[in-house]
């Protein structure tokens, strides 16, 4: 069973790779950046070994402590679980659980993440290489900790998929989740601040991260070889048994989730939710095929739990990446650095926005799906489509946008940058919009639709989709950028900032309308490709 | 083989012969003021698509006239969905045109679109919407008047037994009603042509009797309806003339009765595609015997 199923996962990722230009293009590129990220993990942990036990227990936990966060992580957030061997499709077939599982686990690490997770873990073994007894400690930690990292991901989805069946509650899981993450990051900076505070060496502070995180559930296996070069024995033997229960734990959620799907592999049906029969969206459109796009986008950001995530991090992220500055404000004003902490202050927000608009109008049309025939078989035209979805991302972003600015020229008092910031604001989501609008009629990737298991992802979408993120950040980034730096510099020059103003609010709809004019062309030209490309597992 | 090719000649010139005669599908009021009685409503032209090695449809060519109600019959993988898609602008082909009252669906998208009602088989709806607001989101697509939209809405909504679940979100519907929104999305726009493919699928009896007067409805208005299916006396009862099509080609195509050719459509669709050799034969000679003794 473990052969047929590694095999099954290797031949459909072979099939599915074969003859796509694009998948394979975004396949190298992606197996270029995970390969030089394992790499370097590598080379580092063969470096590592000389070091102090000490050092290499405390580097090694923290580490690979992140490694096994990241993976439920990612996979809930980001990109969602790996459905090429996806349990419902064994429903049929007199199996257990218990027979399919041990094969399940071996072939998520012949997946990309996979295989470099557990090249990884292995590295481990190089770093303890320095005594026969820390070499066995690693060996034996190593593979219990690269399951756990597939164990915990699998469990963690299990339960979010699997517990909730109506649409009310899965939506708000993916909210939480969603604010956790960010939680997560905003923790991760006051904790660093806390360190920074207590004038240690840096050594020590890992050593002191290490020491706490090694108790945690993440960190249990991987410091027990720390634990044995220490000789501290009965807290090894705490962790290796805390660590394999932690694994077993896992392996037992799972189990019971997938007895489950392999018995009810078909989606319950939902409750029968109403809406009332008019609504002010109706109002606030123009009644034209570009207006019934914006509607439609509209509704499905308030319906639709992926695209309320996305409306999550859209108003988190501008906070989230001014917090460090935020927490540092008192060292950095001490410093006499008003101007530049200001500038930096107010380029948050704006970059905030370039990040997410670009992102977001290019991934709009992939949550359409197959449904996107009815737009097909309308003959509506490339730019009406491009419009009403900038359009309706304009009605949510813009009273974001002037609440964010308002906040963030209030906690600063940095008035004097207001025409800047605004005019780089409007520029960011112009700009954005406009690569958006042609990246998203150029590529675009399936999506489970709403509604199935809302982590489960389709094989292969997941490098197309960085390809195209990549683009759209660097290349409205770099539209804007000539905006952002004559706002950046009008805290000593107000004129710049009313230049900046200017060219926002003129420059921003000119870029706007070419995208959506070239990107509209595009669709025109090639709508049956698009709708195959979006279509989700079609059979 | 040879045989089955010379009758499929005659039956096609047949056809064509008939196609333009009194007898074929009634010539229509609106047609009349729309054009020459010659130009068909749906036209397909030596339609090739392959997927990979696999010939989908193989060089079919189909004429619909107008103001008739047109089964596409096949087994399944013959070419329906994918012919339909095709004609639909939604699959290009690798060869072929495809003409709707005369407009090109792939050079004139806009003028043979607007023509045209679509219901596809096996493609998603935005299921996060309400019925209502589906219909509604179609229609001001295709530039209805709002006011038109919201009249129609509540007609079709009535007709096809919706009415109750007008306000619940379409993700929420059964696969029967999700059809019936469906053939509602198509029909909104009160188009020339129908494509429906499949359109009787897991629709209850009370409901497809509906639908089937909303098609009789239809082809009186002046309408023309192309349908595929695969229960052959639903395409028996309902339609005036058939395509029975198999490997991506066309077999047999003509007025009901021609096809037929005095069998029942069934049958006759058996003899046309070729039915397996009866009861399996002694290489399943094995089912049904109890699995428990071996």
């Amino acid at each position: 069973m473990v052969g047929t199923l590694v095999g099954l996962q290797l031949k459909l990722f072979g099939r599915d790779v074969r003859g796509n230009t694009g998948k394979i293009i975004a396949l190298i590129f992606g197996g270029l950046y995970l390969a030089g990220a394992t790499f370097a993990a590598i080379a580092g942990q063969w470096a590592l070994r000389t070091s102090s036990v000490e050092l290499r227990g405390a580097v090694l936990t923290v580490g690979f402590a992140m490694v096994t966060l990241l993976w439920p992580f990612l996979t809930l957030l980001v990109s969602g679980v790996d459905q090429t061997l996806d349990p419902g499709r064994f429903a049929l077939f007199p199996v257990r659980a218990r027979t399919l599982m041990p094969g399940l686990l071996l072939a998520t690490f012949t997946t990309l993440g996979g295989f470099a997770t557990g090249l990884i873990a292995l590295g481990s073994l190089l770093t303890w290489s320095t005594s026969p007894l820390l070499f066995i400690a690693a060996l034996v930690a190593a593979p219990i900790g690269a399951a756990t990292c597939v164990l915990l991901s699998r469990a963690l989805v299990a339960v979010f998929a699997s517990a909730i069946t109506t649409r009310k509650f899965r939506d708000l899981a993916a909210i939480t989740l969603g604010l956790v993450g960010l939680g997560f990051g905003l923790g991760i900076q006051f904790v660093s601040r806390g360190f920074d505070s207590s004038g240690i060496g840096i050594v020590d502070q890992v050593s002191r991260i290490g020491r706490v995180l090694g108790w945690t559930p993440v960190g249990w296996i991987w410091s027990v070889p720390w634990e044995v070069g220490h000789a501290n024995w009965l807290a090894a033997l705490a962790k290796l048994v805390l660590g394999v229960a932690l694994a077993a734990g896992a392996w037992l959620v799972w189990e019971r989730s997938l007895d489950k799907a392999l018995v009810s592999p078909l989606e319950s049906s939902g409750e029968g939710t109403k809406v009332g029969a008019a609504s002010w969206v109706d109002r606030i459109v123009p009644a034209s095929p570009a207006g019934a796009v914006a509607a439609r986008s509209l509704r499905y950001w308030r319906r639709d739990p992926r695209h309320l995530l996305l409306i999550v991090s859209i108003i988190a992220l501008p906070f989230l990446m001014a917090a460090p500055m935020w927490i540092n404000r008192d060292a950095m004003l001490a410093d006499g650095a008003d101007t530049w902490l200001g500038s930096s202050m107010l380029t948050f927000p704006v970059f905030g926005f370039l990040l997410m608009t670009g992102l977001t109008v290019a991934g709009e049309i992939n949550y359409d799906g197959s449904a996107l025939w009815t737009q097909i078989s309308a003959g509506l035209r490339g730019r009406d489509d491009r419009w009403g979805r900038l359009l309706a991302l304009g009605v949510l972003l813009v009273p974001i946008a002037v609440a964010t600015i308002v906040f963030f020229l209030a906690i600063g008092d940095l008035w004097r940058y207001a025409p800047g910031l605004v005019g780089a604001s409007v520029m960011a989501i112009c700009a954005g919009g406009a690569v958006g609008s042609v990246a998203g009629a150029l590529w675009q990737w399936p999506t489970p639709p709403p509604g199935q298991n809302a982590f489960a992802k389709s094989s292969g979408g997941g490098m197309l989709a960085m390809v195209s993120s990549l683009v759209c950040m660097i290349g409205s980034g770099i539209v804007a950028a000539p905006t952002l730096a004559l706002a950046l510099l009008s805290g000593d020059r107000p004129v710049l900032g009313w230049v900046a103003l200017v060219l926002g609010l003129v420059a921003g709809p000119l870029l706007v309308w070419g995208g959506v004019v070239w990107g509209g062309r595009i669709l025109d030209r090639t709508w049956p490709e698009v709708l195959k490309r979006v279509t989700f597992e079609k059979s | 083989m040879v045989l089955r090719e010379g009758f499929v000649h005659q039956v096609e010139s047949g056809w064509k012969s008939v196609r333009t005669g009194p007898n074929a599908c009634p010539a229509t009021r609106r047609q009349r003021q729309t054009g020459p009685v010659t130009v068909p409503a749906l036209q397909m032209i030596n339609l090739t698509k392959a997927f990979g090695p696999k010939v989908a449809v193989d060089n079919l060519s189909l004429a619909v006239p107008a103001g008739c109600l047109f089964g596409l019959v096949g087994p399944n993988g013959a070419g329906k969905t994918t012919s339909l898609s095709m004609a639909t602008g939604l699959l290009r082909p690798d060869q072929g045109q495809v003409r709707v009252w005369g407009h090109d669906v792939w050079s004139d998208p806009v003028a043979a679109k607007a023509r045209m009602g679509v219901l596809p088989d096996g493609l998603r709806l935005f299921d996060r919407l309400s019925g209502r607001e589906l219909l509604a989101f179609v229609g001001k697509m295709r530039q209805v008047p709002p006011a038109e939209v919201a009249q129609r809405t509540d007609a079709l909504l009535g007709a096809l037994g919706l009415t109750a679940d007008a306000d619940t979100l379409v993700c929420d519907y059964s696969a029967g009603m999700t059809k019936k929104i469906g053939l509602a999305c198509a029909l909104v726009h009160n188009p020339q042509l129908l494509v429906l493919d499949e359109p009787f699928e897991a629709v209850d009896p009370v409901s497809g009797q509906a639908i089937r007067a909303i098609l009789h409805q239809f082809v009186a208005g002046g309408g023309t309806v192309v349908m595929s299916s695969h229960v052959m006396e639903l395409v028996e009862s309902l339609c005036q003339a058939v395509a029975v099509i198999s490997h991506g080609r066309v077999l047999a195509v003509g007025n009901i009765d021609q096809v037929k050719q005095g069998m029942s459509l069934q049958d006759r669709f058996i003899q046309l595609v070729g039915g397996p050799a009866l009861a399996g034969g002694e290489g399943l000679s094995w089912l049904g015997h109890s699995s428990a003794s071996s």
